[in-house]
């Protein structure tokens, strides 16, 4: 089913350049973890999400400032 | 008996047409207008031929300027603009006038577009439609682009483009120039009558705190043009990102919706003459590169693939490149005193406003913190997680319906379901896709919903293999503690199979 779902599935903007090298090599690695890898995963997870928000926050703030400076060029 | 103007395309004709429909401006001082330069290069560029010359055209845009300002100057200005179309084939007067008689398109005449010329002494450039730039259909896309429909002498033809026109300094300046192109998709997508740009102008000096006089008109405020906004209903929403992460990422994510953003931003302050100044220009398509973005801790945005954006920029011309570069823009504008002329002036990103339908809810910010919080899991259970990337956008209905039917894989029947499904008029698409571009899987959010609500209204897969891997992670672990906004937990809710 992941096979046909590639052979069908447009690229959508980017060329692939051989789609029969990719199809033996599975695409998606997933981790062999342990109960502990992920409690230290998930720590690290939610640290990296509040830096995230923060980055988001502070990168969209309205400035207040800037509503009213007129734009004249 | 009618004598049809048909000229051959090359710069000294163009100007001459735009020197026959002013009010006395010279072939000199039309030819040294930074937007006829430009113009020249792109019409050149889309291949054009040969120029039809209309000499009395209503322009609806120019007749409310003018009921509104002109007329009422001792000088009598002509209320008639002109108009001058582009066609890619060259061919003579008779040849338009066997056309005329048989009621051919004007497509079959490899149709390009249309230069309003206006009745003024030097603000000449009024609306002009002319067809987007050709680029391949993987790199370049114009989303909020319209279908026009002119006439001329009873042939009908369709042109794909967004409405340009130069500043006046009378009723507009840019920002009221960038608003105008920007409502007349806004007006095409969410049904609203377009304003001309004295009204756009008059409307963003209403019930305001006196700022300065509306015209001669020396430029908007952004709350003025939220004000203008407000005014015919829709919501002015004001995104202030400015790096080059962010701020293609909500351009992108707006125009995939069909809407234009106005991009305001500042030149850069050593040109002594103009330092600081501010530009404001509306934001009509974007081009994608092939290369991957490079590897970020935050999120890997398909929109960081954006090399170019495409505006609509009153000083220069329509569909004109702006590129990201050290954390600058590069504009179209040549840096005064040039001599080579190819010298691009550069500028700081300042805010972006877009005019959006007031059922549209669902902040940018929401959808990017729980598509965040999403591949938090990713993040956990994938090794080759920077192989993936989101692609993130607004869309519609119908779109959403057409693109999932068109372009996406069917795995499990979904697309059936999907297509028969009733579904809100606005929608978040989030998918999530390999780098390559192939689509893992996407969930579409209900934009239209209260931020409180569910908001999750599709989950579509196209890679069983890897949706069913993470599945089972998230069912095998305690994932409990993996904190996460409501959002982010209907989400990931369907990602686990809920």
């Amino acid at each position: 089913m992941a096979q046909n779902a590639r052979k069908r599935a447009p690229s959508n903007g980017v060329t692939r350049d051989s789609d029969s090298a990719r199809d033996s090599e599975p695409r998606v690695q997933i981790r062999d973890l342990s109960d502990d890898d992920v409690k230290h995963l998930i720590a690290e997870q939610n640290s990296a999400q509040v830096e995230f928000r923060n980055w988001l926050k502070s990168e969209t703030n309205d400035s207040q400032a800037k509503l009213h400076i007129p734009f004249t060029v | 008996m009618k004598r049809y103007d048909v000229r051959t395309y090359n710069l000294n004709e163009l100007v001459a047409l735009f020197a026959i429909g002013s009010h006395g401006a010279s072939n000199s001082s039309i030819e040294n207008k930074p937007q006829i330069k430009y113009l020249h290069k792109y019409i050149n560029s889309l291949g054009a031929k040969s120029l039809v010359y209309e000499d009395e055209y209503i322009d609806r845009h120019f007749l409310e300027d003018f009921a509104g300002y002109y007329s009422r100057c001792f000088t009598s200005y002509p209320r008639f603009c002109s108009r001058i179309h582009v066609f890619k084939q060259k061919f003579s007067a008779r040849k338009l006038q066997n056309y005329i008689r048989r009621g051919a398109s004007l497509n079959e005449l490899g149709y390009l577009g249309f230069l309003v010329v206006k009745p003024l002494p030097n603000t000449i450039i009024g609306r002009s439609c002319l067809a987007r730039p050709e680029t391949p259909d993987w790199s370049g896309a114009f989303p909020c682009s319209l279908n026009i429909s002119p006439h001329l002498y009873g042939m009908r033809g369709k042109v794909e483009s967004n409405p340009f026109q130069e500043q006046d300094h009378e009723v507009s300046a840019c920002a009221t120039t960038a608003l105008w192109t920007a409502l007349a998709s806004s007006g095409n997508l969410f049904t609203h009558a377009v304003p001309s740009p004295y009204k756009i102008t008059k409307t963003a000096h209403m019930n305001s705190q006196f700022e300065h006089r509306s015209m001669p008109n020396d430029g908007l405020t952004s709350s003025q043009i939220a004000r203008a906004i407000d005014a015919i209903e829709l919501e002015p929403t004001i995104f202030t990102a400015t790096s080059k992460e962010l701020l293609p990422a909500g351009l992108y994510a707006y125009l995939r919706g069909g809407v234009s953003p106005i991009l305001g931003f500042e030149f850069d302050p050593l040109i002594a003459d103009t330092s600081g100044e501010r530009h404001a220009v509306a934001v009509t398509g974007y081009r994608l590169s092939e290369t991957s973005p490079s590897t970020t801790n935050r999120l890997r945005l398909r929109s960081s693939r954006i090399d170019r954006f495409y505006a609509h920029d009153d000083g220069i011309g329509p569909y004109s490149p702006i590129e990201f570069e050290n954390g600058q823009l590069v504009t179209s504008w040549i840096r005064p005193g040039d001599p080579e002329e190819n010298e691009r002036w550069k500028a700081k990103p300042f805010l972006s406003i877009v005019p959006l339908y007031h059922k549209i809810r669902t902040p940018l910010v929401d959808v990017y913190n729980a598509t965040r919080e999403l591949d938090s899991i990713f993040r956990l259970f994938v090794a080759n997680h920077d192989e993936l990337e989101w692609d993130i956008f607004l869309t519609n209905n119908a779109s959403f319906k057409k693109e999932v039917r068109d372009d996406m894989p069917d795995i499990n029947g979904d697309k059936i379901d999907l297509l028969s499904k009733n579904l809100p008029r606005f929608l978040w698409r989030i998918i999530c896709r390999f780098n390559d571009g192939e689509p893992i899987f996407e969930i579409a959010l209900d934009a239209t919903d209260l931020r409180q609500g569910g908001q999750v209204i599709s989950y579509l897969i196209y890679n069983d293999q890897f949706c069913d891997s993470i599945a089972a992670k998230m069912k095998r672990f305690d994932l409990s503690n993996l904190k996460a906004s409501s959002l982010g937990c209907f989400m990931r809710a369907k990602l686990r199979g809920e």
